[in-house]
């Protein structure tokens, strides 16, 4: 076959799988996100929503005050959008970030989500105090039915795109996808206790991060037709 | 690729005329086999065109090219070696065509010829990693960053990576120069 043939053979193809333009691309993973941010926002409102306080112990009740709840809520916010911007951006190159600063950037994130929970919470009487009823469950349960969706999301924008580590990208997803779920989780839960945080709220982020390392290798990894 | 993710659709061709020859001397070096060349080069077009979208603005195409054609010649190398695994035979990697000149005035050609079998054969009994960036730098003319990208390490490990391939070389073919010295 000769080269002329052979590239028109590949124009063929290529005009009859069709691909989205950058601008197509962006309006489906607007799409996307707004989706899974609607399904989180609804299985938040379903399981109470915002609850500022709660009982540490049979016969107390325990209220978080509203400076508290911000300036934890806000920092988080924070984390969570500078999570974004280096684990699902590229950077200026198509091959993505390196591998060491996926793996480093992803676990400081964690880190510093924790730090700051807890560093802000021991500011307020009480705020870091054990409740024994809470030990992290249904935090874990109520992350993992929020956090798959903007996991799926992101997949669906990071799609066979990853030439080099297509898992550790996929890992790295899972990551903001567990500091997404973080956001609605501090609004839900008053527990600053550091054993229910590792269970409740950073063990669903190490989940997301397997799934996603999972899900990386087979859709975020080109794949050969 | 920039006009081809703006939408621009006849960029592609324009693209393809730049790129093909660079990916299938590439592809064609590590598979040893022009068919399988020609079919992994349409196969990383179509991974270039599938990513249309994701294209990021300003970025390079040349190492992003080259690795997506190094993750596909990986990928049909392993398959191959599984499905030689499986029927039980063993590929002859060297499909060079040994023979001699028959022109007798063509003292030169022949010794050029043996040299370039005798690197060829040097060259495959290099680790794939010292090779591939050694003929990153060497025969696809990339830069030590664009040599890194493609290959996820870093620059200072492909400098050394191609260093020591070079020192290898050397040394297998310290002979063929010293003959060349001494001739007169």
């Amino acid at each position: 076959m000769s080269d002329d043939a052979r590239r028109t053979e590949l124009l063929d193809r290529i005009r009859a799988e069709p691909s989205p333009t950058r601008l197509q691309h962006r309006v489906r993973c607007l799409a996307a996100a707004a989706l899974a941010l609607a399904i989180m926002v609804a299985i938040f409102l379903a399981f109470g929503g915002v609850r500022p306080g709660g009982p540490p112990e049979p016969g107390q009740y325990l209220v978080r005050p509203i400076e508290l709840m911000v300036a934890t809520w806000l920092g988080a916010a924070a984390l969570s959008l500078l999570a974004a911007w280096q684990l699902v951006g590229r950077g200026p190159s198509m091959l993505g970030r390196r591998l060491t600063w996926l793996a480093g950037f992803s676990a400081l994130v964690v880190v510093s989500l924790v730090v700051w929970k807890l560093a802000v919470s021991s500011e307020f009487a009480d705020m870091t105090r054990r409740w024994p009823h809470r030990v992290g469950l249904k935090c874990l349960l109520l992350s993992l039915a929020l956090g798959g969706w903007p996991l799926a999301a992101l997949v669906f924008a990071r799609r066979r795109s990853d030439v080099i580590h297509p898992r550790a990208t996929g890992a790295a997803l899972g990551v903001v996808a567990g500091a997404a779920t973080w956001l609605f989780i501090d609004l839900w839960c008053p527990v600053a206790y550091l054993p229910h945080l590792l269970l409740g709220h950073v063990l669903p982020i190490a989940l997301f991060a397997t799934a996603g390392a999972s899900l990386g290798r087979r859709w975020i990894a080109i794949a050969r037709t | 690729m920039e006009r081809y993710a703006r939408g621009d659709d006849a960029a592609f061709g324009d693209l393809h005329d730049v790129m093909r020859p660079r990916l299938f001397g590439f592809i064609r070096r590590q598979v040893r086999d022009d068919a399988m060349a020609e079919d992994l080069v349409q196969q990383a077009f179509l991974q270039m065109h599938r990513a249309r979208g994701q294209f990021i603005r300003g970025a390079e195409v040349v190492p992003w090219a080259f690795a997506i054609a190094r993750h596909l010649v990986c990928d049909s190398m392993r398959r191959r070696r599984a499905a030689a695994k499986f029927t039980g035979q063993i590929e002859s990697a060297d499909d060079v065509d040994e023979r001699p000149s028959t022109d007798p005035g063509a003292d030169d050609l022949l010794r050029a010829r043996e040299m370039a079998v005798r690197l060829e054969e040097e060259m495959s009994r290099l680790p794939d990693s010292q090779r591939i960036a050694f003929e990153l730098l060497k025969h696809d003319g990339l830069s030590l960053s664009q040599a890194a990208a493609v290959l996820g390490i870093t620059v200072t490990a492909v400098k050394m990576r191609a260093h020591r391939a070079y020192i290898a070389l050397r040394a297998a073919l310290g002979d063929l120069e010293d003959e060349g010295a001494s001739e007169p």
